[in-house]
């Protein structure tokens, strides 16, 4: 668990995933003493694997929660890692920091949990941060804590994860490129008759085969029809997406909207992209689709460097458009990093406020994922990562517009690293 | 016995999927007049879909909670957070749905508008958060938040047929994964591969949803003395000609679990199935699994799966020897890191499903194996069929 095995990428970059541990458990500690936090409580999986860099197995929410990976973090000192994986603890930790799994979910495990923090945390410990409570130790853990006041974790989480570390944009990129590399392979498969599951289980296979750790959602091969009145019925009127896969047989001509995520050492990739089954050649329309798409991205990757602010972001994606070129139940943009989305999220319904004060600062990752959407005419989405540098941004993905580009893409005048 | 196969037949020879569902909310609603409970605010997916059976996207892993499913006693109304129809019942109505939301304050205003909820003043949780504890008290102001995961635990341990039909389907799905992950152990495969050849297997039968990543590992030879452990992580090891390999495939038929687990030798391709040490530890395992499955019997408790694991001379494993299993993972049942007295408080109930899980080692490596099986009225039926030793020959 040392060093990030598998098979070798092309470009690989540099990776120190000890150095990588090292830093953030820095940063979640300069974070916790910034806010007069004490101890934290992490039991997400994203945010265990950031304060610790344990590894666990990826399962349904059921068993996540029943064998439960939780990580205990002090003020200074190595975390304290619960786990029914000793073998995914990093080799740091000493064996009195490894230690057997909690069981909050029942009122004894609860007590058993409040006696651990009660031995751990330094005397007279006042605020301790939590990232999700089982009903139980919600129920409990006051009265067994007395004097403890219980706090949201994400206050400190979030500042400490949203600037990555040169490692962490290194995982970013690899989770990025076995994701893309995967996409090859299913997207020779997009024929009329194929199955939404047929390519599932053709990327599923591809991923693990090019290193991939885990997979963390069902990849999404929706089949959109042109006109919102033709799909599902929704609450505010815009796209549904993403919905479910199944067995549904994909037909000539079906708008594909795509989207898939994957996790190496731990960080996400976030795959977007839209394909026509059966069709190398997109109609004129869907073309114009296409390179709006691509006008507002360049105007959003003009403004991507340190100090330009998400309302700014927001306001040049909708410059001369005539709705917000995103989806309303989504955003125009959101960070990654241990989760596949998380801060800074940019053009969501927290409002203008929210994205002014979101200022970009090197290190910061942004999905930038603009929908155009012609209601009758169907549309165009797909996702770019960036990270924000000292004086501008590049790009972590890398994957061609097929059949939209047509081999004339926003980016062949050589701006682009493909 | 059900048909078992995923498409759908005319004449609805599978699992009734509507009356599925009327069995499990008609339960819960019967369960919070008997508790007291006037709402259920529901965040933990398993429970979640219990309740509405609502098909909603696979995503791995914990996430905070967030009241995502409501129903209301005095109503007897679902509500639900869902921005479109698509994979909604039709007995939920589009007036109950609520879209997702990025600000709490929206969503705190979605939950003001249910009927019913505000004045709501026992509410059960199966989750919290520090936040949305001190907002959900703004939206109901007189409301007790209490644990409703005991009531629910106890409700969704039994099964009814058709939840049992769905478990059947799952394990025959399981199986079919687990057999062609032994066919793609060579010398040289790489333990994430064989991971790859289980989901991709599982995609086949239109399940893109594993019960869980791995178990694809080989186990790992011990000394005298040493407490047998197994990895339970996949990963970048190559598996080497004489490896034993421990697969536990899991598969979520409608969000149903069945599980199989099964050891198989890497080997060179033509040669004999098992060395004279493998048949050893095979035997070993099977007299393991016969202790347990003698203890399967409604009446017993965890604490008597633990003394049959022990009645067999073997050391337990450092993970739980048995858990419910239905929509997903339900709860541990017996093991190493639960305490006999807790064990104590888990009883083995006829209608409920566990996986019961067994490894076993020595210095040719470890043998490990899983069974879904049925509790009935007398003792208990095995779900899995697929041979404990297919590869014996």
């Amino acid at each position: 668990m040392t060093t990030a095995r598998g098979p070798t990428l092309t470009a690989e970059g540099e990776l120190d995933v000890a150095r990588m541990r090292r830093d953030r458990l820095a940063r979640l500690q300069a974070e916790m003493e910034a806010q007069g936090v004490d101890g934290l409580v992490l039991s997400g999986q994203g945010n265990v694997h950031y304060a610790t860099g344990a590894a666990t197995l990826t399962s349904e929410i059921g068993r996540a929660i029943h064998e439960p990976v939780i990580a205990l973090v002090t003020r200074d000192g190595l975390p304290y890692l619960c786990t029914p994986y000793p073998e995914g603890a990093p080799p740091e930790l000493p064996a009195d920091h490894v230690l057997p799994p909690l069981q909050p979910e029942w009122a004894d495990g609860v007590a058993e949990m409040a006696g651990l923090l009660a031995d751990l945390l330094a005397p007279g410990a006042a605020r301790l941060a939590v990232d999700d409570l089982s009903a139980a130790a919600y129920e409990r853990l006051p009265a067994l804590l007395p004097g403890v006041e219980l706090v949201d974790a994400g206050a400190v989480v979030g500042p400490a994860k949203v600037r990555k570390t040169d490692d962490e944009l290194e995982c970013i990129r690899r989770a990025q490129r076995t994701n893309e590399l995967a996409m090859y392979d299913v997207y020779e498969a997009l024929r009329p008759g194929v199955r939404q599951c047929d390519l599932s289980a053709i990327f599923l296979r591809r991923i693990f085969e090019l290193g991939a750790h885990a997979n963390v959602i069902d990849p999404i091969w929706q089949a959109t029809p042109p006109s919102i009145a033709q799909g599902p019925w929704t609450v505010h009127g815009d796209v549904a997406f993403p919905t479910s896969p199944s067995d549904r047989i994909l037909r000539d001509g079906d708008l594909v909207l795509v989207d898939s995520g994957i996790l190496y050492e731990g960080y996400a990739s976030d795959f977007g992209r839209t394909w026509i089954t059966g069709r190398r050649r997109a109609g004129a329309r869907q073309r114009d689709h296409f390179l709006r798409w691509c006008d507002v991205i360049e105007r959003v990757l003009e403004l991507v460097r340190p100090g330009t602010t998400g309302l700014e972001l927001n306001r040049a994606a909708r410059k001369g458009e005539p709705d917000k070129p995103w989806l309303d139940h989504f955003y125009l943009a959101h960070g990654i990093g241990v989760e596949s989305a998380e801060m800074p999220f940019i053009g969501t319904d927290l409002g203008e406020d929210f994205d002014e004060a979101i200022v970009l600062a090197p290190g910061m990752v942004l999905v930038l994922e603009p929908v155009i959407w012609e209601d009758g005419q169907g549309g165009f989405r797909a996702e770019e990562i960036v990270a924000v540098t000292d004086d501008g941004y590049r790009l972590l993905s890398r994957f061609p517009y097929h059949p939209f580009d047509e081999g004339s893409g926003p980016f062949d005048d050589g701006s682009g690293p493909w | 016995m059900v048909n078992v196969g995923t498409m759908a037949l005319e004449d609805g020879g599978r699992v009734d999927f509507t009356r599925l569902r009327q069995e499990r909310r008609a339960r819960v609603l019967a369960a919070m007049e008997a508790e007291g409970l006037d709402a259920l605010l529901l965040g933990r997916e398993p429970n979640a879909r219990y309740v509405s059976g609502a098909r909603r996207l696979f995503v791995a892993g914990t996430r905070p909670f967030a009241p995502g499913c409501v129903l209301v006693r005095s109503t007897g109304a679902l509500h639900l957070m869902s921005t479109w129809e698509d994979g909604v019942p039709p007995e939920v109505p589009r007036e109950h749905l609520y879209g997702t939301t990025w600000n709490p304050m929206h969503l705190m205003a979605a939950l003001g508008r249910i009927e019913g909820l505000p004045e709501a003043r026992r509410v059960g949780v199966d989750g919290m958060t520090p936040l949305f504890a001190q907002l959900l008290r703004g939206v109901m102001p007189e409301a007790t938040f209490v644990d409703a995961t005991p009531a629910l635990r106890a409700l969704r341990r039994r099964k009814t047929a058709d939840e049992v039909s769905c478990i059947r389907t799952a394990v025959a799905i399981a199986e079919a994964a687990s057999l062609a992950v032994a066919d793609a152990i060579r010398p040289g495969v790489r333990e994430r591969e064989l991971v790859g050849v289980l989901e991709a297997h599982l995609a086949a039968f239109g399940i893109t949803t594993p019960a869980a990543e791995g178990l694809c590992c080989v186990a790992d030879p011990v000394t005298d003395g040493d407490v047998p452990r197994l990895r339970q992580l996949p990963s970048d090891r190559t598996v080497e000609a004489g490896d034993l390999v421990a697969v536990r495939s899991g598969a979520l038929y409608a969000g149903y679990e069945g599980t199989v687990g099964r050891t198989w030798p890497c080997r060179m391709h033509g040669s004999e199935g098992r060395t004279p040490d493998q048949r050893v530890l095979a035997a070993r395992w099977s007299a393991v699994w016969a202790e347990l499955r003698d203890a399967c019997r409604p009446g017993a408790s965890g604490a008597d799966l633990r003394a049959a694991y022990e009645r067999s001379g073997e050391p337990l494993p450092p993970f739980p020897i048995a858990y419910s299993a239905g929509l997903g993972y339900d709860e541990p049942v017996a093991g190493s890191h639960l305490g006999t007295a807790a064990e104590e408080h888990r009883p083995l109930e006829p209608d409920t499903v566990l996986v019961v899980q067994a490894h076993v080692a020595g210095p040719a490596g470890g043998w490990y194996g899983a069974e879904t099986v049925l509790l009935t009225a007398e003792g208990c039926e095995p779900l899995t069929t697929l041979a404990i030793d297919p590869s014996g020959g």
